[in-house]
């Protein structure tokens, strides 16, 4: 009795172990996807830059108003990124053209996401093709307006640059009647150029 | 209760992933910085003075001078500053051999206004005063309009009719005029100025112990505005 007992209980036990040996020796591979992402770079610099503005008697020869554009600011790779524009004696009705070659030098496509004027502690959106007039003593009456536009679309495709593409981009900025003499009148535009597909 | 928690926290990461997505969007800024100084229209008259401004014994002889043309009362108009009549016409100068009267002039502290005074004078006594202007602002300007008693005239205007007939009373007899010549329609540049000259007469109907105040304004006006300026 005992003997018979102790019989079955070894040969499943052999079989127990006989089936782990065949799971032991099943043969497998492994493949694996190993992944590098490089991200690019949204990179944008203002490359060239010039006025319309002439000399206003070239037989005098007589200057009248001057324009000067300096290299205010780059950035901690050298990229220009900041310009400063002077208009010196300037008179009601006087309109000059600032003219910023935007260079795309990082490797994604870029769009323009926003133009902003900033004055007197304000923000304005500016709009392409749109003038916007700019009120410095809060009368009623603007001294000066603006109008941004694209001059040269390098790409033909609007507001994107690709890399290595470029467009131009156009501020005209024009004295009103209001404008006072021997006054100064300050403001920025601030550009914002983002990467393409999150431009709507 | 439970319920609850369960569904805010799957929006509370839906908000988390949402501002994740507007951090990443990767953008540059480029700027453009303005400065606009204006500039000054400013224009002096700098030098005034007459053709007889030594008073007798010592000065000059006396001139005397006769419009060839008289207006009519149809051509005066009230301006506020008394009756104007401009009409073409010239004068006849005659020079006398006494010396009785004689004018002084001068200007204004702020350099605006030129006066000129005649004393002792009588009908007929013509004087002519000389007037300077310069540009001393730093935009060009020209000389629009001479205002001649509240009487705006322009280079045309005067070019047809330079002889302006004042007649404070307004009874059509006029006792001063002026000939005006021109200033207008040539563009001062900064730094540079004109000069002129124009000739006052004491008319007949001019009453003894009388003061006539002649008053003529110069507009200048920042050229790319003046009506004489060709693009």
């Amino acid at each position: 009795m005992y003997i018979g007992k102790s019989i079955i209980g070894v040969f499943i036990a052999l079989v127990m172990l006989a089936s782990i040996g065949i799971a032991y020796a099943m043969w497998s591979e492994t493949l694996r996807i190993n992944v590098t992402v490089n991200t690019g770079e949204v990179d944008v610099e203002w490359s060239k830059y010039w006025s319309n503005d002439t000399t206003e008697k070239p037989e005098v020869p007589l200057d009248v108003t001057t324009v000067k554009i300096v290299e205010e600011r780059y950035d901690e790779e050298g990229d220009l990124i900041k310009l400063g524009v002077t208009i010196e004696n300037a008179y009601p009705c006087y309109k000059v053209g600032i003219y910023g070659m935007v260079d795309n030098i990082g490797t994604i496509p870029v769009k323009l996401l926003s133009a902003t004027l900033i004055y007197d502690g304000k923000k304005i959106p500016l709009e392409l093709c749109k003038w916007v007039d700019l009120d410095f003593d809060g009368d009623g009456e603007p001294e000066l307006n603006v109008h941004l536009g694209l001059s040269e679309d390098g790409g033909k495709d609007g507001i994107q640059i690709d890399p290595k593409g470029y467009d131009t981009y156009e501020l005209v900025i024009h004295v009103k009647q209001n404008a006072k003499e021997l006054a100064t009148y300050k403001f920025e535009v601030e550009f914002v150029f983002a990467q393409w597909n999150e431009v709507p | 209760m439970n319920a609850k928690k369960l569904t805010v926290i799957p929006i509370f990461i839906l908000l988390v992933s949402s501002i994740a997505v507007v951090y990443a969007m990767w953008s540059e800024t480029l700027r453009i910085n303005v400065t606009v100084n204006t500039g000054e229209v400013n224009v002096e008259i700098v030098d005034a003075y007459t053709s007889d401004e030594t008073p007798p014994p010592w000065g000059k002889k006396d001139k005397n001078a006769t419009p060839t043309a008289w207006p009519s009362c149809t051509d005066f108009e009230y301006t506020g500053e008394g009756w104007v009549a401009v009409i073409d016409g010239d004068l006849e100068m005659k020079n006398l051999d006494k010396d009785v009267a004689w004018a002084e002039a001068w200007i204004s502290n702020d350099k605006h206004t030129a006066y000129v005074k005649i004393h002792n004078g009588y009908p007929g006594y013509e004087v002519t005063l000389s007037l300077e202007i310069k540009n001393v602002g730093t935009i060009p300007v020209f000389i629009d309009y001479y205002i001649v008693n509240g009487t705006t005239l322009t280079e045309e205007e005067i070019e047809e009719n330079n002889i302006v007939f004042l007649d404070a009373d307004g009874d059509c007899e006029p006792e001063v005029l002026i000939q005006l010549y021109d200033f207008l329609g040539e563009q001062i540049d900064p730094g540079q100025g004109r000069e002129s000259s124009w000739r006052i007469v004491v008319l007949q109907p001019a009453e003894e112990n009388s003061e006539y105040v002649i008053s003529v304004r110069l507009v200048a006006v920042q050229w790319n505005e003046s009506i004489y300026y060709m693009e």
